[in-house]
């Protein structure tokens, strides 16, 4: 328990001279906010992947994971150009439309992301479980009551 | 008052426990009706029966033809074979496939979860099914994790093993993870 926390805190504190060193090298802010973005989506990538990994092939959840996945996968490019496009100046120094390949990518992302909410919310009607559990419920009061009333009897 | 209804009165003092139970092929179906008549009627208690054993349309009906009152009983079926994803109807959710542990385990987390009161059971049929679709070592950390979630919604926890000779050495690691072992 003391080990794990005294990693959550080396973790934390590494986040924040990690955060730090960016500001201080990177000059621009929006670069700079742009590759935490970046390297925060890695790492949001990387988790996925091993969740991916860990669950049932075919399972709902992996559906789920896998949807969720590409999401992520799409943020992550959008943060990507994004941020190189700032980096290297590319509307002034390409073209001027060098911005829409960034919206095409997050317009995909939240495409997916659609898909992937409707996706919970099947996976929430299948495994919820509130109808059966309030029948349940009215049941045991009956059963309750009727005990009760052989009882007085 | 036959051997399980004793073994159970027994474990009733207790509010929660994980029961690794192995019975004989020919009591497996006897043995099974009469721990959840047990906890259905003495008890008086609402729980999940996961079956990989028989499908759910057979066991409702064997239940029925017990007195077992099935309204009280939130079924996981993962033997019938569903097209596509989990379908769920009135009170039994299809998973599918015995192989499919992540959706057994949710299915499993939210049907006791969800369930009324605080003295709730849950019953899984069979340890020897998870052997046929799943590797050994599969179901040892499925079982140890199964084991240690029933402790973490203080539930009256049953696994079903049949008795088998092949087993033997596997029923013997996994009783390490339950409270008791009871050979009916």
């Amino acid at each position: 328990m003391v080990k794990r926390k005294i990693g959550v805190l080396l973790g934390f504190l590494g986040v924040v001279f990690g955060l730090v060193a960016i500001f201080r090298i990177v000059v621009d802010t929006e670069v700079a906010i742009g590759l935490v973005t970046v390297s925060f989506g890695v790492l949001a990538v990387i988790w996925t992947l091993m969740a991916l990994q860990s669950l049932s092939p075919g399972s709902s959840l992996r559906r789920y994971t896998f949807n969720f996945l590409l999401c992520l996968i799409f943020i992550l490019l959008f943060s990507v150009w994004h941020t190189l496009e700032k980096l290297f100046s590319w509307r002034v120094s390409v073209n001027e439309l060098m911005l829409y390949p960034g919206y095409l990518l997050i317009t995909l992302a939240f495409l997916l992301f659609v898909g992937t909410a409707w996706q919970i919310l099947t996976l929430g009607r299948e495994f919820g479980f509130k109808g059966q559990a309030s029948l349940i419920g009215k049941v045991i009061k009956e059963k309750e009551k009727e005990k009760k009333k052989k009882i007085k009897r | 008052m036959s051997k399980i209804t004793e073994e159970l009165k027994q474990l009733r003092e207790l509010k929660e426990f994980v029961v690794l139970a192995t019975v004989k092929a020919k009591d497996y179906q006897k043995t099974n009706l009469e721990i959840v008549k047990n906890l259905t009627q003495e008890f008086n208690i609402p729980g999940v029966y996961v079956t990989l054993n028989k499908p759910y349309s057979v066991i409702k009906n064997i239940f029925e033809k017990s007195k077992i009152d099935t309204r009280l009983i939130i079924f996981i079926d993962a033997i019938t074979k569903v097209a596509g994803e989990a379908k769920k109807t009135k009170n039994c959710l299809f998973i599918g496939n015995p192989e499919n542990l992540s959706d057994i385990s949710i299915a499993m987390d939210q049907a006791v979860r969800a369930l009324p009161g605080k003295d709730k059971f849950l019953f899984f049929d069979s340890l020897n099914t998870l052997l046929i679709y799943n590797e050994i070592q599969t179901v040892i950390k499925f079982i140890h994790f199964l084991a240690s979630k029933m402790r973490v919604w203080k539930v009256k926890g049953i696994i079903i093993s049949l008795e088998k000779k092949a087993d033997e050495e596997l029923i013997n690691e996994l009783s390490q993870f339950c409270d008791i072992k009871i050979d009916f």
